[in-house]
Formats: C-alpha cells, structure tokens, sequence
C-alpha cells in the first residue's frame, strides 16, 4: 500500500484561557487508505511514544453521522473535499510531501477547549430553544392518519440531514449560524407535526442564536459549500420568511 | 444537559442506588450528584473488542462500574456481529463502518469456488468479473436456498469466517468476500439501484475507492451489538434497587440475538413508555430527597474515583492506552468472537489479567488529570473493559451450547445427530441445550481478580416452545 510522508501544521492550545500556538510535526508513512483521524491517531501515538502530550480533536462515530469531528483543514472546515466530514475523508486526497494546516473552528460562539476541540454548546441552547413538538399519546395513530406530500417528506429529510456539525459557522465570515438553524427549523416547519408549534420555535431558536454571539447571515453561501450534508442554503430563506411571519403573529397577539 | 460530563462511579447508600460522581471532562473537575433512583442509558460493550461499528466513545464503564457495586451483569457472552461491514484494511484502523442489512435484499453474496482464484484475487492478478459463473460459490444461496442472502445476521457472518478461514476470502487482509450487484443492475437497472441505495454506494466509495456499480463491493462480519448487558427485571430495575438500566445497557428484550431494527424500537420502548411507569414502583417507597451529598458515602466514592484517577496518572509507563485497548480486542474476538470453544476462551482467561497486570503497571498517560485529557478518559474505559472481559469469557465458557449471539464450535449439529438425518437442521448448526442452559446467566461481581459468581433465573416458555431454527 502506498504511504505517505507529510507535514502537520497543527493548532496547539493548553485550554480557553492560554495563547495557541501552530507547531510543526512530521506524519510519516501514512497509508493512503487511513482516515484523516487515522492519521491524527497514528502521530498520537508517536507523540505518545516520545512523551508529548496528543493532539486534542474531538470524535465519535468516524462514520458522518454525529457532527463532531470539527477542524479546518487548510483553511476550510472539514476540508475542501465537498459533502465530506473529516472523518470521512481518506489520506489518498493528499500528495506525498504536502503541508497539512490543521485548526479548530473558530468563532466566538465556538470557544476553544483544547487544541482542536472547541465548545459547541451553543448549538445545545439553540436546538433547546426550539422547543418540543406536541404528539397524541395513547394508542398508536393509523399510518395512513397524516398525510404528507413526498416532496415535503423529501425536504423535511434532507433538512433533517444536518449533524449539528458547525462547520457552516466555521466558514462564514460573519461566524452566522443560519444555515445550521435554518436546517433544524425547517425540517419541522414542513412537516405537519411541527405547525403547532411553529412560531414559538422560529422566534426561540432564532433569539437564542443572536443571544449566542453568533453573527448576521450576508449570503455568503460559504455555508452551503462546506456543509458536509450539503444543506441547502433555500432553508434560510424559508427561515426567514418563518421569521417574518412569527415576529408578525407575535407583536399582534 | 451536561455535555462532556462522565459518570465514574454509582453511589449506593444503604444497598440502594441514590447517587453517581462524575467527572466534567473539560475541567477534570469531580462532582458528586444525589437522586432518589439513577437510571443508566450508557450503552452496549461492543468496543470491547476494539474494533466495531459502534462510535469510539462507547464503553462499558458506567454499566461496569454498577456492576462491581452489585448489579448483576447478565449474559454478557451474546453479542451480535453484523455480516455487511466494510473490511479492515489496515493494522491503524481505528472502527469499522456498517452497509446498512439492506444491500443483502439485492446484493448477491460469493467467494470462489477454489482458493487459488481467491489468492489470485488478493494479489490483484484477478478480479471478481474476471471469475466464470460457475466457478462463484454463492455460499448463502446454496446453503439455505429458502432464505438464501437474506438468512439471520448470526448465520450470515458464520458462513462469510468459515470460507475466509478455508483460504476463500478476497480482500488483501483474506478477511473479506463479495456482495455483488451485477444481477440486480442487469434486472432493474442502475438508476433503480441508485435510487435504492445511492448513499450507501457513495459510502463504500469514499471508503475503499472502489465503484460498487462496476466491481462487487467487499464485506466481512464486525461486531455491531450486545444483547447482554446489566441483568433488571419487567420494571427495568437491576438487582441494585434503585438502579434502573435501559437500552442497549441492560440485558433485556433481545434474547441470544437482536433482530434488525429493534434496538431503536427498544429505545423507544423503555425510555417513552415503560419506565415512566414503572419507576413509580420504586419512588413510591422512597422518601424524595432523602439522601443528600452529605452522606459521607458520597465522600468517600469521590475519594476512590479520585485514587483511581490519580493511580493511572502515576504509572508513567510506556505503552500508549490504545495499544492496550488494541491487544485486549484482538484477544477477545480471536478467542470470544465469532466461533468460540473451550481451549480458546481459557487461553483468553489466563492472557486477560496478564494484559491487566501490564496496563496498570505500564500505561502512559501524558498530561494530567486537570482539564481535557482524552488518554485519561480512555484509559478509565479500557481499565473496564480488561475486567470486563473477563466476565465475557467466563459467560462464553460456563455456556455450554450454541444460542444465538453464542456460538461454541464444540456444539453444533453433525451428522451423527437425528435432526440432522431427518432434515430439521443441518450439519455446522447452532445446538442449543436447553435442557441444561435455558436459563439466564446473571453474574455477581466478587473480588478483583476472582471469577464472577454465577445466578441463574430460569427461562419458562408457556405459550411458545423453543425449537430447532432451520433456513435451507
Ligand atoms: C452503525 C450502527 C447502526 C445501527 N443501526 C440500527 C438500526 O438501523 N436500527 C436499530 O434498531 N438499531 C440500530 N443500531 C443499534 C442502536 O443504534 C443502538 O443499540 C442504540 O442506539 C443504543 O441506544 P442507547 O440509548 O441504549 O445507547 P447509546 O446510543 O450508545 O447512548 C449511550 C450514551 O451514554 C453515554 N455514556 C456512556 N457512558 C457514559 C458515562 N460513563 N457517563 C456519561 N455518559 C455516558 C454515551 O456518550 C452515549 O451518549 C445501530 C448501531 C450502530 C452502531
Ligand atoms: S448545516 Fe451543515 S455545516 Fe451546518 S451544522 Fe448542519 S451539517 Fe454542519
Ligand atoms: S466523527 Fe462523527 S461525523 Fe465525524
């Protein structure tokens, strides 16, 4: 198997309170069909080995599903292979000899924990924010009692396909969380379980948002590119007409 | 919520679970938390094997720690290895990825006929288009021609280990045999196919570079779930009153072998529906509030998690905890994985406290025991699961039969058995023996070091009566 010899350039932080700092490392003889993380494991444990301390990142399931594989590869967050989490990416999309810069997320909603592990509790307080959507308990409702438009189900789904990742917030140069909540809105805005409570989660996460320090979307589409789930930045949109309406509702009643 | 907060140790006051101390993993700080009943949600075991499909952050440590302050772990040696997962490539692979069940629904599963196409293949001087039809051993088909691909996952993993262990397997590893699509794209086409399981394709081509439309995919069995878990009864209750476990953590619902689908179901099941109710049973007789930090139990759990923590800082030696981890789940699925027998899992039984005695003498944890420390964390974890396997084998040993999850090579059907004469089953089947194990095995913890203590609870059928599973 080919293998690769690289160079690391990787953001070291003690925790939120110390300076980082970028340190140099050498990764070598990487095999092409190790994962990024895989890589990052494999200088762990010689960093380990030599008695440093590891390169901090967080993961979970290195399958594309739990959003928390966060760093920006090279300057764009999860790399710049499109609908792709880092841990989803293969060391065979670099070049023997290439320079790799590795950095955490940055923005001020996000603070650094340690290294390249960040804080993303905000997107907890905004999901939170939201609320719950009310469900008929008792017996189980027949399959065939809400009816829903295939292209509503579609939308719904494809909404409901963002892991709450961050990288959108990661790419703006606004630090705007639009996309992410946008999403999370959307995906029970076009569902009929979701209307009840429609408002009152439109106007909650969105609050929680600008309460977060998260900034103002400028439709910069850097979000849409980097999305690893390839959300699609119409849900803003549909957000902000939501927005409108709810804010409308809301200074009437 | 308190993300990035880890429970280390259940606290038991007068024999009844009122309590948990944790760690905030951000700031290594250790708090103490009292409750009228403590519910664990945390959980299978199947990163005890180091490598699965489970996310890295699974472990067994909460349900373990319970264990070891009474809670009876029960049938831990039921574990569910799925057959369509993508196969290991490498020595650095750090978990294995799922296709999901339903590529078996199109997909048709082969090895060659002889091993020399298979090492051909391996070395690259063949591929699969390269082997003729009649020289493919569609091994599931011709086995069980009624259920053919589509045969329990049990079953279907057996049969993909004992044709990669008869030199048949065509990944470079050996470990790996064809799930192949070329008869459903040739009948529905490969939109319909995309349409079907586009995202799953995508999937597979990210990871292993290879275009499943134009050259079979590869699979091989992984460890994906555990039917065993911590031992409660109908109220979702362990042995440890107060202490309720849900989920994957605790034994419940599944029997010997999970069916597709039904942990979410199950998941559902206990946190929406059952225990809401059921754990009244238990407030009902507990004054609220009663116990409080206060009681010095909580101190002195505190301390302990703290000894603990500050003993692994201490050893500065020099193998890195996922070497350990690595070696430990290399041990158990080679000897309590797939196939197990006797000699096996005694050897796994005399190796397992040598790996521990290493681990607490040798491990290296950089860092310290303020702040993030991931080694930290892992380190407490796979503290765990050395014990733990432990208790996994000696399950694995003290069953002497085949069921489910279970398989012991000394107990499957041959030709001299009836049932096999008769055509009920065939030879290389799962025997049960349920005139001595239809039981569940509900074990105690005792010393460190000593076997676990074994409690049986008997198994009654009334309406349904266990029989012989046949596929052919
Ligand atoms: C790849 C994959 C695909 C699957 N697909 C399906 C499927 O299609 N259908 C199906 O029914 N089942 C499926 N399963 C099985 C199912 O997902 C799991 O059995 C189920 O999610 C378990 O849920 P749980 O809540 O019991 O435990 P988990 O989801 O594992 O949650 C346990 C939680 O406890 C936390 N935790 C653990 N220890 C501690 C501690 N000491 N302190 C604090 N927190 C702790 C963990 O961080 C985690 O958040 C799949 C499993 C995998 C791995
Ligand atoms: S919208 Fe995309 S980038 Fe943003 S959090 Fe969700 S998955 Fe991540
Ligand atoms: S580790 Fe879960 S999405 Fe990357």
């Amino acid at each position: 198997m080919p293998l690769l010899n690289l160079t690391l350039k990787v953001w070291r932080q003690e925790n939120a309170k110390s300076e980082g700092r970028i340190e140099t490392y050498e990764a070598k003889e990487i095999p092409t069909s190790a994962s990024f993380l895989e890589m990052i494991d494999i200088v762990n444990e010689r960093l380990i080995q030599d008695g440093e301390e590891p390169i901090h990142f967080d993961h979970d399931c290195r399958e594309g599903i739990c959003g928390m594989c966060s760093m920006t590869i090279n300057g764009v967050p999860h790399s710049k292979e499109r609908g792709t989490t880092t841990c989803q990416l293969h060391m065979r999309k670099f070049d023997d000899g290439e320079t790799i810069c590795i950095e955490p997320f940055r923005a001020n909603a996000f603070p650094v924990v340690k290294d390249l592990v960040t804080n993303r509790s905000a997107f907890d307080r905004i999901i939170a924010s939201g609320g719950y959507i009310s469900v008929r308990t008792g017996s189980a409702p027949d399959a065939h009692a809400i009816q829903i438009p295939k292209a509503d189900a579609d939308t719904a789904f494809d909404a409901a396909a963002c892991i709450g990742c961050g990288a959108c917030v990661a790419a703006c140069k606004n630090a705007s969380a639009m996309l992410f909540v946008s999403a999370k809105a959307s995906h029970l805005n076009h569902l009929p379980q979701g209307q009840s409570e429609k408002d009152q989660r439109v106007l909650g996460m969105v609050r929680q948002m600008d309460e977060e320090g998260f900034g103002n979307c400028t439709n910069q589409f850097e979000c849409e590119a980097v999305c690893p789930k390839e959300i699609s930045a119409s849900h803003i949109a549909k957000l902000n007409r939501d927005y409108l309406s709810a804010s409308a509702r809301d200074s009437v009643s | 919520m308190h993300p990035r907060t880890e429970m280390l140790d259940l606290v038991v006051v007068e024999g009844h679970a009122k309590g948990v101390v944790v760690r905030n993993l951000s700031t290594g700080e250790i708090t103490t938390h009292a409750a009228d009943a403590v519910i664990l949600a945390t959980g299978g075991y199947g990163n005890v094997f180091y490598l699965s499909t489970n996310a890295m952050g699974c472990n067994v440590m909460a349900a373990f720690r319970a264990h070891k302050r009474g809670a009876f772990m029960a049938n831990p040696c039921y574990t569910q290895i799925h057959p369509t997962c993508i196969p290991v490539s490498g020595d650095y692979q750090s978990k294995l990825t799922l296709m999901s069940e339903s590529l078996r629904n199109d997909g048709r599963i082969w090895v060659p006929k002889s091993a020399e196409d298979a090492q051909a293949i391996r070395e690259g001087k063949k591929t699969g288009a390269d082997i003729p039809e009649d020289e493919r051993d569609y091994y599931l088909e011709r086995k069980y021609p009624s259920f053919g691909n589509l045969c329990p996952r049990d079953i279907a993993s057996r049969a993909a280990k004992e044709c990669c262990d008869e030199g048949r397997g065509v990944a470079t590893t050996g470990l790996g045999v064809f799930l192949d699509f070329e008869d459903a794209i040739k009948r529905d086409g490969e939109d319909a196919i995309r349409a079907r399981y586009g995202n799953l394709f995508q999937m597979y081509e990210k990871i292993v570079d290879e275009n499943p439309y134009k050259r079979p995919m590869m699979i091989y069995p992984a460890v994906h779930y555990t039917m065993g878990g911590l031992w409660v009864d109908y109220n979702l209750m362990s042995n440890l009153p107060g202490l309720h476990v849900l989920g994957e953590a605790n034994f419940s619902d599944h029997g010997a072998n999970r069916l597709g689908a039904s942990a979410l179901m199950q998941g559902l099941a206990d946190g929406y529906f059952v225990i809401p109710s059921t754990i009244a049973v238990y407030l009902a007789e507990q004054k609220p509030g009663a116990v409080t930090t206060s009681h010095p139990e909580f101190k002195k759990v505190e301390n302990e998690v703290k000894d603990r923590l500050k003993s692994l800082m201490d050893i500065k030696g020099t193998k890195s905890v996922d070497s350990f981890h690595r070696e430990l789940g290399l041990l158990v699925w080679d000897k309590c994985g797939m196939a197990r027998d006797r000699a096996g899992l005694e050897e796994a039984l005399e190796r397992i406290p040598e790996i521990r005695h290493e681990f607490w003498t040798n491990v290296r944890i950089p860092g310290s025991s303020s702040g993030l420390n991931s080694e930290l964390e892992k380190a407490g974890r796979v503290a765990d699961f050395i014990e733990f396997a432990e208790v996994l084998c000696h399950d694995a040993l003290a069953r002497e039969e085949s069921c489910g999850g279970h398989f012991r090579t000394e107990h499957q059907f041959t030709e001299a058995d009836e049932e096999v004469q008769d055509g009920t089953t065939q030879t290389g089947e799962a025997k049960r023996h349920d005139d001595h194990y239809q039981y569940v095995a509900a074990w105690e913890h005792t010393e460190p070091g000593q076997p676990p203590n074994l409690h049986k609870e008997e198994l009654i059928f009334e309406e349904v009566k266990p029989s012989i599973r046949s596929y052919k």
